[in-house]
């Protein structure tokens, strides 16, 4: 029978410290379920929203745009552009007339749906680069 | 191996019919011949292949070595260059009629935004305006194994407008919003909710979704493009525009998937193995490209030997491509993914015609199946290829 081990809380605050410490997994981006753009990221794309995948908010940080449902690798990349832009352009709609979100300073519909969709075409960038991303372009009511 | 192609429609419906079939258990003895990202399976060693539900080795191999060749911490400008290039590894895998050993090569695909704007914000459905440059293409060891040898650079201007989406009449307020964005904010700090289960997500998805409507996606484009194959023995410009649209149906249940008769082999399966409710997808309708270019072929050594003209020509397209979740094996979606591209040349010559390069025609379709592997069939040629295949493959995803 598994024994349960004694917490140490000398060794939990270190632990929390190198975990708050570490470089995020991926760079220039945090994955945070306190950031809106993060959240907002993973909820409207998530399964009963636009359906793009089944995974937790955790599990959702490092999958590829080529893991999304919509990514489809036979298409041609016109095809492909056309689908991720559906895609951006729903996106920055929920954000804006949905969630209230605003553009930020110097950004506008165009430069969004163009920057969203750039990350969406390429195959190896993650959900948390898009939520970065996101995060550059609009201005979200948790943020004002 | 030459061969006449049937019609869109038929291929499509081949296609769901090949989608039926494959998803009540195809059977993994179709001649091992691949496209990218497959291996045939008798060149998998037993190893390997106990290992393939597990993890992608080359994925694991490759991805942190580019990372760490790329990005670095301290990149610098030449660095930071190669990185927007994103280079990724692959295998590449195709007949050659003399051998059929998987090669390694490499893709590449660069895009970049020099200018974007809005025609007017305070529309419903803002209308946009982008220039951009992209390159893009795969480039194989052996260029004669490389399945998709067309490398294409562009530079491109953009007018679009995403029409619908949600609901034209439903006025939101800041406040309504703001309420929202902190109602989810604090759903997010339950388990049940981040793991997108429960009551709590499915109420707020539908309140997020409530306003929604049928979306009418449009891009108008203007190009100027230099295709090649990898190793610019042949190649060719093209200008010209193109037209491309993609119409969606966020909704779970949407009245707009019934006309989506693509999608009903894969609705029916959903509805007899899934145990769903028969509904087609408002979210899968094939996406659309038309596209019409004046093409140089000046510089088309094959075009050239056949027919000594060397003036611009221009040159039709339409591409479509449709991609469909057939099922689910172990939580994981199995889908259903097909493509075709169709190029016509207008007031070929009759050595041109002749030669059968007025017009090429290429189809793909594949069927995941449990376990990463897959079974796809692919037919024609692309512009640039001398010969017609028809290529059967059962393969295993390498996802970079």
């Amino acid at each position: 029978m598994a024994t349960k081990s004694k917490l140490n809380p000398a060794k939990a605050a270190a632990a929390a410290i190198t975990a708050a410490a570490a470089p995020p997994t991926i760079k220039n981006a945090v994955w945070s379920n306190n950031n809106a753009a993060c959240v907002n990221t993973w909820f409207c794309l998530s399964a009963q929203t636009l359906g793009q995948f089944d995974a937790s908010f955790d599990d959702a940080e490092t999958l590829q745009m080529s893991e999304l449902a919509f990514w489809n690798e036979l298409a041609g990349p016109d095809n492909r552009e056309v689908e991720a832009s559906a895609l951006a352009d729903i996106l920055t709609k929920l954000f804006t007339n949905m969630l209230g979100g605003r553009y930020e300073n110097g950004q506008n519909y165009a430069s969004a749906v163009v920057a969203m969709t750039l990350v969406l075409t390429d195959a190896t960038k993650t959900v948390c680069e898009l939520a970065a991303v996101v995060d550059e372009l609009h201005c979200f009511t948790t943020e004002r | 191996m030459n061969a006449r192609t049937p019609s869109l429609f038929a291929r499509l419906a081949c296609a769901s019919a090949l989608g039926v079939l494959a998803s009540g258990g195809f059977a993994p003895s179709v001649q091992a011949q691949g496209t990218t990202n497959s291996i045939p399976l008798n060149r998998v060693p037993a190893k390997v292949l106990s290992a393939l539900g597990n993890q992608d080795a080359f994925n694991a191999l490759a991805q942190p070595l580019m990372q760490r060749v790329l990005q670095t911490a301290h990149t610098n400008a030449l660095l930071g260059f190669l990185n927007d290039w994103n280079l990724r590894p692959k295998f590449f895998h195709a007949p050659d009629g003399a051998s059929d050993d998987a090669v390694l090569g490499l893709e590449y695909h660069f895009q970049k935004s020099i200018a974007n704007r809005v025609f007017d914000d305070s529309w419903k459905n803002p209308m946009g305006i982008s220039l951009a440059f992209e390159a893009q293409g795969d480039i194989a060891v052996e260029a004669k194994k490389n399945p998709n040898n067309l490398l294409e650079t562009s530079a491109q201007l953009h007018l679009f407008q995403g029409i619908g989406g949600i609901d034209p009449t439903y006025a939101s307020s800041e406040a309504a919003g703001a309420e929202l964005q902190q109602a989810l904010m604090q759903n997010m700090q339950d388990k049940e909710f981040a793991a997108g289960r429960g009551k709590a997500y499915s109420e707020m998805a539908r309140k997020l979704t409530a306003h929604m409507a049928p979306q009418l996606f449009w891009d108008l484009a203007g190009h100027a493009t230099l295709e090649a194959d990898q190793q610019f023995h042949d190649k060719q410009w093209a200008y010209g525009g193109k037209l491309s649209f993609a119409f969606r149906d966020w909704r779970a249940q949407s009245r707009a998937g019934w006309f989506n008769v693509f999608d009903y082999p894969f609705a029916a399966i959903r509805w007899l193995v899934e145990k769903e409710e028969f509904q087609p997808s408002g979210r899968v309708f094939p996406s659309v490209v038309l596209g019409l270019d004046l093409v140089d072929g000046s510089d088309n050594d094959t075009r050239i030997a056949i027919d000594p003209d060397s003036d611009a020509f221009p040159r039709g397209r339409a591409e479509l491509a449709f991609k469909t979740r057939a099922l689910r094996w172990q939580e994981r979606p199995l889908y259903f993914s097909a493509a075709y591209r169709y190029f016509q040349e207008f007031s070929a010559s009759r050595a041109i015609k002749a030669a059968d390069l007025d017009r090429s025609e290429y189809f793909v379709m594949r069927m995941d199946l449990p376990y990463r592997f897959n079974v796809s069939y692919a037919t024609g040629k692309l512009p640039l290829d001398a010969d017609s295949d028809n290529v059967y493959a059962i393969g295993w995803a390498l996802n970079f």
